[in-house]
């Protein structure tokens, strides 16, 4: 049997969705408090296995999958890559997000207050497609004449964080258990560049045949822990020694709530990662911003022996004017918003409870659950409808139906089993993907184990 | 499903029955793009003034005029540059024959290439010449960073009337075409 766990942990690539609905409020997980503190649990205290409680990652896009590009189907890769690009919108994005749970625990004070603690690590990154930066670079402007391209679409952020956060749960009465998590993030790295405007166009000329217009120019890109002493950081112990009070910290909160409407009608709802960072050490930000008309050089036959690249020079920089500073800089986390409606149903079994009582839950339960992510361009939206089961009081089944940004039909499925003080849980997203993979937007696995003591 | 050993099977099924499409990534080692740029590099407008020497006195053959143009500095351009279009457009309203000669050069003005010269006829609008240079033929092309336009009168020894205000313009830009690998 060890051997078989060993096998399991140590050869499964666990991947999950940011949106983890299949979690979120199932089977009194250890893990559902950092989806909702306010969640309920009933057991005395708990231990995550360390590093295998809740690793995951994730890697989803939209508008083009990774066959578009890489099936081994003879076609010629610039084909492939011109088609994509043509298919793409600004709306379109690129993201992955890898979560490692270095420790989690929990345990209880008094019987109705549940204290839960621990660190991970978090890297998060999201890029929107710069479709008119991507084709000035893949294509250049001589085909794109009088067309603008736009710089507004340049927008990403990368952060690699360290989060250690403790949380309260605290049934208030029978109906109502409210929670709230307080986290320390800090930052190794971020880099993010957002509210870019200009465009670039390349139009007839007054004077000349063509003119170049930059009109608004307004461009930044932050970063934090890249740079140290004007040197790349490039050693990772570095980064990760940072994601541990490494000088870039921030504070953000959890708050989330269960209140029971009637005893088979249940509301939970949750808002997480509400923060921000503060970047003060190893800053480099780079800044241009301006005006400029180029319609070539002018030759003035003048005798005046004038060096006009020179002109055209000082005369750029001074209306489009670069700059790179070290000056601190506040990043929001994308703050996440949770809540779900169950209803319970079916048989009722008898629970073994932490104060040597027993309460009944329901075999079968069903409802919805709203997910939203607070993004650079948009919130993001996801609904799922679920139906729960206990096949015992130790093993329970979940299977949800998910429509958001990357299909209309994301089926996924969870088990959590407790053998002895040992539970286990998995679960899967997407599985009509399951079939090809390579052809799937976002496709999510999750896998943890947890000691959970009664 | 009441068994530890039936919870590990799923758990083991959903990870063994996942399947994908044969990919091969080393496709992305054949990917190139082939960008191309236009980008505009001289122009005047000139009257007949102009070939009066300063003193106002004696009447010039030719003027010229040269200065720094450091595209070709950039790496990018540099290194993946595979051809380059130079495109004139000449409107001469002038009752006179010039001939342009436009050269590239570099830091220490000797000569990197020079376009065919442009013989323009009298009276004549819209003269759209182009020259397009094969950079595999033309490799030192990209060590110019300097341009210089001459303008001659093709028979000097007939008098302009200095006051006539009839223009001599010209107007250039350049299309620069690469090919990148990744």
């Amino acid at each position: 049997m060890k051997k078989v766990f060993l096998l399991l942990f140590l050869v499964t690539i666990q991947l999950h969705s940011q949106n983890k609905q299949v979690l979120y409020d199932f089977a009194e997980l250890p893990q559902i408090l950092l989806l909702n503190p306010g969640a309920e649990t009933n057991y005395k205290f708990h231990v995550g296995v360390p590093l295998l409680s809740g690793f995951s990652s994730e890697f989803g896009s939209t508008g083009f999958v990774l066959s578009d590009l890489f099936l081994n189907d003879g076609r010629p890769i610039n084909d492939k890559v011109t088609e994509v690009l043509a298919n793409l919108n600004t709306q379109d994005y690129l993201k992955f997000n890898s979560h490692i749970e270095v420790f989690n625990a929990g345990f209880r004070y008094g019987n109705d207050t549940y204290l839960s603690f621990g660190f991970y690590e978090e890297i998060d990154v999201i890029c929107y497609f710069p479709k008119d930066v991507i084709s000035l670079l893949n294509e250049g402007n001589a085909a794109y004449l009088h067309r603008s391209f736009n710089l507004s679409q340049l927008l990403f952020k990368a952060d690699v964080v360290g989060v250690v956060h403790a949380g309260i749960t605290r049934k208030v009465s029978e109906k109502l258990t409210i929670g709230g998590r307080f986290k320390i993030y800090s930052s190794a790295f971020n880099t993010e560049s957002s509210n870019n405007s200009g465009t670039f166009t390349t139009t007839d000329g007054t004077n000349n045949i063509y003119a170049h217009y930059l009109n608004d120019i307004d461009v930044n890109i932050k970063t934090s822990g890249l740079f140290e002493n004007n040197e790349y950081i490039n050693s990772a112990g570095t980064y990760i020694k940072n994601t541990f009070f490494g000088g870039n910290l921030g504070i953000g909160f959890d708050v989330g709530l269960t209140y029971h409407i009637s005893p088979q009608l249940e509301f939970t709802g949750s808002i997480i990662d509400f923060g921000f960072m503060n970047h003060k050490k190893n800053i480099r930000n780079s800044f241009v911003k301006g005006n400029y008309v180029f319609e070539g050089l002018e030759f003035l036959y003048d005798s005046s022996n004038s060096n006009y690249w020179e002109e055209l020079s000082d005369d750029f920089k001074e209306k489009v004017p670069s700059e790179e500073n070290q000056d601190s800089y506040i990043s929001w986390r994308p703050t996440k918003f949770n809540a779900a409606i169950k209803y319970s149903f079916g048989e009722k079994r008898s629970q073994y409870c932490y104060d040597n009582t027993h309460k009944d839950i329901y075999r079968n339960a069903f409802g919805v659950q709203l997910y939203s992510i607070f993004r650079p361009l948009s919130q993001q939206l996801a609904l799922t409808g679920f139906f729960e089961k206990s096949f015992s009081e130790k093993i329970h089944a979940k299977v949800t139906y998910t429509i958001d940004d990357y299909s209309f039909y994301n089926l996924g499925a969870g088990i959590s089993a407790q053998i002895g003080k040992v539970n286990i849980y998995g679960m899967v997203d997407n599985i009509t993907e399951f079939g090809d993979i390579a052809s799937a937007n976002n496709i999510s696995l999750q896998l943890g184990i947890n000691l959970i003591f009664n | 499903m009441n068994s530890p050993k039936e919870v590990i099977f799923i758990f083991i099924f959903f990870f063994i029955f996942s399947c994908s499409q044969d990919l091969d990534f080393n496709q992305i080692d054949d990917y190139s793009t082939s960008p191309s740029y236009t980008v505009s590099v001289t122009y005047f407008s000139v009257t007949p003034s102009k070939f009066v020497a300063p003193t106002g006195t004696f009447q010039v053959s030719q003027i010229e005029e040269s200065s720094d143009f450091r595209v070709f500095e950039t790496t990018y351009f540099r290194e993946n540059l595979v051809r380059l279009d130079f495109n004139v457009e000449v409107n001469n309203e002038i009752d006179r024959n010039f001939i342009i000669e436009f050269e590239l050069l570099d830091d220490n003005n000797n000569l990197i290439y020079k376009l065919k010269n442009l013989n323009i006829e009298a009276n004549k609008l819209n003269i759209l010449p182009q020259e397009i240079i094969d950079v595999s033929t033309n490799q030192n092309i990209i060590n110019a960073t300097r341009v210089k336009i001459l303008v001659r009168l093709e028979d000097p020894s007939i008098p302009l009337n200095s006051a006539d205000n009839r223009l001599f313009e010209f107007k250039s830009y350049a299309t620069l075409y690469l090919e990148t690998k990744l």
